[in-house]
């Protein structure tokens, strides 16, 4: 007679195997796979042919893209990101990782990218939000510049401050984005529906949902 | 009234084919391919769904695999007591019951670490330790395929079952070492 039971197990473990990562493509997309926009729609690899240097363990970079309005703000924490990316009118939130000096992360729907990679103390890469592609060089933002969030309801609003003091923020409710009220990033506070709330800074580990 | 043999013939004695063993080859192989192909065309996420307790998902298969190469280890030794090779440990049907039940359950928790490889990681080549946990990635997978099937069958060649376990015991291994071993040096042993 022959074992059939081993077969059941090896089939059991491929199919085990095959749910996980459908689980996890309907999870990380809702759309699904179907929805997932090409390929050539990622954002264009940085590719660095100087020494990669290990990024601090924890550090936020803030600072304007190349002849753009457009603002940028990378938080990195060990081996996770977070970005903000913010000209006023637009706006998109990023996560991804942070390994061997490099940093990848992209908008949970995929229409903003960013990669980067450390050199010395400024971070150097590509973003591209909807049809518009930038690249940057920004420095390290010491407090109170960096990165700022608030989520209150079905609000969310994101601020960068940039080293000189500036800020540039947006309010996001249910996608209709409206420029954020004043941040006093020294107290952590910004005036929102006529109240005040407090505002967090953005670490790498932030989750953005 | 003659009832029918239930009992299987034993295999001393009995003609060897290696035919059946080629098709198991092949279809680890393509098991391998497989997993592979999807693992480098599949455009990696960077995340996938975490598991509550633990402060990252790398913690959580890093422990997930430590436990998969601690019955690994499990296995070789219920496997030498099986083949008699173990001094003073008879195997009987307790140790192949121990043998079949610990090897399903060191597969069944690689598995979610597999998936978040396959998904959020992808097939990736940048330095050697991600190469080799890559290549034995795939092959692990393939070779497990391979040594069920060998062992749906009771007449292969006698050296064939402990060559292709082996083969899982020794990936399983390498895995560890490519993996966990390599986040408890670099992060310390944490949760």
């Amino acid at each position: 007679m022959k074992q059939l039971t081993p077969l059941v197990t090896a089939a059991l473990v491929l199919l085990g195997l095959a749910g996980f990562v459908a689980f996890n493509a309907t999870r990380a997309h809702p759309g699904g796979a179907a929805a997932a926009p090409p390929a050539t729609t990622s954002p264009a690899p940085v590719t660095t042919t100087s020494r990669v240097a290990a990024l601090p363990d924890e550090v936020v970079y803030a600072g304007k893209a190349d002849s753009s309005k457009l603002a940028v703000a990378v938080a990195v924490k060990g081996r996770r990101a977070a970005a903000y990316l913010c000209d006023g009118a637009r706006e998109a939130w990023l996560t991804g990782s942070a390994k061997d000096g490099h940093i990848d992360v992209t908008s949970a729907n995929r229409n903003a990218g960013l990669s980067a990679s450390i050199e010395g103390d400024a971070l150097t890469g590509t973003t591209k939000l909807g049809a518009n592609e930038y690249r940057f060089t920004i420095g390290v933002a010491k407090k109170p510049a960096g990165l700022y969030r608030n989520k209150n309801g079905t609000t969310t609003i994101g601020w960068i401050v940039l080293p000189d003091g500036s800020q540039v923020g947006v309010a996001n409710t249910n996608g209709q984005e409206t420029p954020a009220p004043p941040l006093d990033a020294a107290s952590g506070t910004a005036t929102v529906g006529g109240g005040p709330v407090s505002v967090s800074p953005v670490s790498g580990e932030e989750e953005i949902g | 009234m003659i009832d029918p043999p239930t009992t299987p013939i034993p295999r001393a004695g009995r003609a060897t084919r290696f035919g059946p063993v080629m098709v198991a080859l092949a279809a680890g192989a393509a098991v391998s391919v497989a997993l592979g192909l999807y693992a480098g065309l599949h455009e990696p996420t960077g995340v996938a769904v975490n598991l509550a307790g633990f402060s990252s998902f790398m913690a959580v298969k890093t422990w997930l695999t430590t436990v998969a190469v601690v019955l690994a280890i499990g296995q070789l030794l219920s496997a030498l007591a099986l083949f008699g090779k173990l001094p003073g440990v008879s195997g009987g049907r307790g140790v192949a019951a121990l043998h079949r039940w610990s090897g399903r359950l060191a597969v069944a928790v690689t598995v979610p670490v597999a998936a978040h490889c396959l998904f959020a990681l992808g097939f990736q080549t940048f330095d050697t330790r991600i190469l080799l946990h890559s290549l034995l990635g795939c092959f692990f997978y393939g070779v497990f395929v391979c040594k069920m099937l060998v062992l749906t069958r009771e007449d292969s060649p006698g050296w064939v079952l402990p060559t292709v376990g082996g083969a899982v015991f020794a990936a399983m291994v390498a895995l560890w070492f490519s993996s966990a071993y390599w986040f408890f040096t670099t992060f310390g042993v944490t949760f």
